[in-house]
């Protein structure tokens, strides 16, 4: 290979950060201090006396408040994705953390990690995003029989995913996603992709499959305008609460706290 | 596996309750530990490199001494002690605000799985150099194969860099191979002759990411193998980077005022 000479590109990077989230006014004692705080235009102390978590959640991603229904769906949302469940791999890497004494600063970020993947974590919720805008337009009746069709030939253990957020969980249809479901379509306005993808989980019921709870917080943020890219963030925040509460159940619990597989049930092929 | 559940659809995961099988080993107290089939304590310990166990654990091979300690002087090119470097960044943010060092690590081995640099660019690195050798053992010529693939995706993986052009580590890794005696096969000839072509044509050249994956698929290793081999290479420059930013008083890494950020957002307003 030629002999090529390490230059320095002409990149202009930017001198200052942006933002249209966050504005703070400097004090006037200190610089590096601020005398007003304000989120897309609101006082930050104005939304902390007046305004609930959830609407300034809201307001942060969407720059806007929400209104009485996208409040009543956001909240509802949030409340029934706040604990993916003891069994939840997350929880029970928070669970395995805290009582092998790692540092309680680590406990959420590796369990968030544990969390992020592409099955029944965050990594769906961003996928699932996805697919319902890209199919948004499509019968959701037709869509379900391709996936299913397209399924049909692929030999495959483990579980059928339809679509990402859509599929079987540990073999069926989830029970309590399709309880979680039930609840948020009974209490709250629900837009157009929740709609679409209560009628693309009829379609596949006969196949196996259904809700999987991130396909619901992914319909959901659709509907209340969110990105996928949000989206995933969301979920991860969302199910932190209950993740880190395993995490703290268990931080002055002995190792023997948690299961510690067997020697009789730990093989090693080909020993 | 209880008989009444032999046939159900959850008869996978009843199978997997409470039981590890493992074909990569284990620990089994009072005899030892095993690693595919090797006993660490006795054959492994003193007897390989820690890079050549990096290979065996996500490989399942355990490879010649000198791949183990290519990959050694590949994990310290990507190790640079500059806390401007993105992934560094996130260490020296954490050595500022008193983090633990695992944080500040761990926080930059996740910033450097990106899709413009380091571990998360290498799978499209890959996809890229064997398709072009593909096609050139098919006759395709390199300006064919470039124009190809710039016009298919607008991209050649593994060429062209953030900030600089040119890539001072692929001389060096080159005198690596020299001196470990290692000869240069077919995917990395066709990574440098591609470098020589964008070079004359488009003032662009190879990026150490292309080189990686080119001569890792001389080895023999896929895409996904050399994203997981490269994948905790950045680490000791985010020790560095961390522990500088420890070393001074907390909060004086890249310290902002109020006005250093540049509010774009809705005028004031009171709440509805």
């Amino acid at each position: 290979m030629a002999k090529v000479d390490v230059k320095r590109r002409d990149d202009q990077f930017s001198d200052k950060v942006e933002t249209a989230i966050w504005k703070e006014k400097p004090s006037q004692d200190n610089p590096f201090h601020a005398e007003e705080a304000r989120c897309f235009g609101y006082d930050h102390l104005a939304l902390v006396n007046k305004k609930s978590f959830a609407e300034v959640f809201f307001l942060l991603f969407r720059g806007e408040l929400p209104d009485e229904a996208q409040k009543t769906l956001f909240e509802s949302l949030l409340i029934s994705v706040i604990h993916p469940g003891p069994r939840h791999v997350a929880s029970r890497a928070a669970m395995n953390a805290a009582v092998s004494k790692t540092h309680v600063s680590h406990i959420l970020p590796l369990s968030m990690n544990v969390m992020a993947g592409e099955w029944q974590g965050s990594r769906e919720v961003f996928q699932a995003m996805k697919f319902l805008s890209r199919n948004l337009q499509s019968k959701p009746e037709v869509c379900a029989q391709d996936r299913i069709s397209a399924l049909a030939g692929a030999d495959r253990e483990g579980d059928q995913t339809v679509a990402p957020g859509f599929g079987s969980s540990y073999g069926t249809a989830d029970t309590y996603a399709q309880k979680l479901a039930d609840n948020l379509f009974a209490h709250c306005v629900t837009g157009e992709s929740m709609q679409w993808a209560r009628r693309f989980v009829t379609s596949i019921h006969d196949a196996g499959a259904g809700w999987r709870v991130t396909g619901l917080f992914a319909a959901a943020l659709c509907d209340l305008g969110f990105t996928p890219y949000q989206g995933e963030l969301l979920y991860q925040i969302a199910t932190a609460p209950g993740i880190a509460a395993q995490a703290a159940e268990k931080s002055d619990q002995p190792i023997t706290a948690m299961p510690f597989v067997s020697d009789q049930n730990y093989t090693i092929e080909g020993e | 596996m209880p008989q009444d559940v032999v046939n159900t659809p959850y008869a996978l995961w009843e199978e997997n309750r409470n039981r590890i099988v493992s074909h990569q080993g284990g620990w089994v107290i009072g005899k030892g530990v095993f690693n595919h089939g090797y006993s660490m304590m006795d054959d492994l310990v003193g007897e390989i490199t820690y890079f050549q166990q990096i290979f065996l654990n996500l490989t399942g091979k355990l490879p010649d001494k000198r791949l183990g300690d290519w990959l050694e002087a590949g994990y310290i090119c990507f190790s640079w002690p500059d806390a401007r470097i993105w992934c560094n960044h996130m260490a020296a943010l954490s050595g500022t605000s008193r983090g633990a060092i695992v944080s500040g690590v761990s926080s930059g081995i996740m910033a450097a799985d990106s899709l413009m640099y380091a571990t998360g660019v290498m799978v499209r690195c890959h996809d890229f150099i064997a398709t072009a050798l593909k096609e050139k053992r098919a006759g395709a010529a390199v300006e064919e194969i470039v124009k190809r693939h710039l016009s298919a995706k607008n991209e050649l993986p593994g060429y062209a860099r953030p900030i600089a052009k040119g890539d001072e580590r692929i001389d060096a890794m080159q005198r690596v191979c020299r001196k470990l005696d290692i000869t240069m096969g077919e995917h990395e000839a066709l990574a440098y002759e591609i470098s020589d072509y964008l070079i004359e044509e488009h003032d662009e050249c190879l990026n150490y990411g292309g080189y990686l994956v080119a001569f890792l698929a001389d080895h023999g290793f896929s895409g996904i193998e050399v994203e997981r081999l490269i994948s905790t290479a950045v680490a000791s420059g985010l020790q560095a980077c961390y522990v500088e930013a420890l070393e001074r008083p907390e909060g004086c890494f890249l310290p902002m005022r109020c006005s250093d950020v540049v509010y774009t957002g809705p005028e004031d307003r009171e709440l509805p």
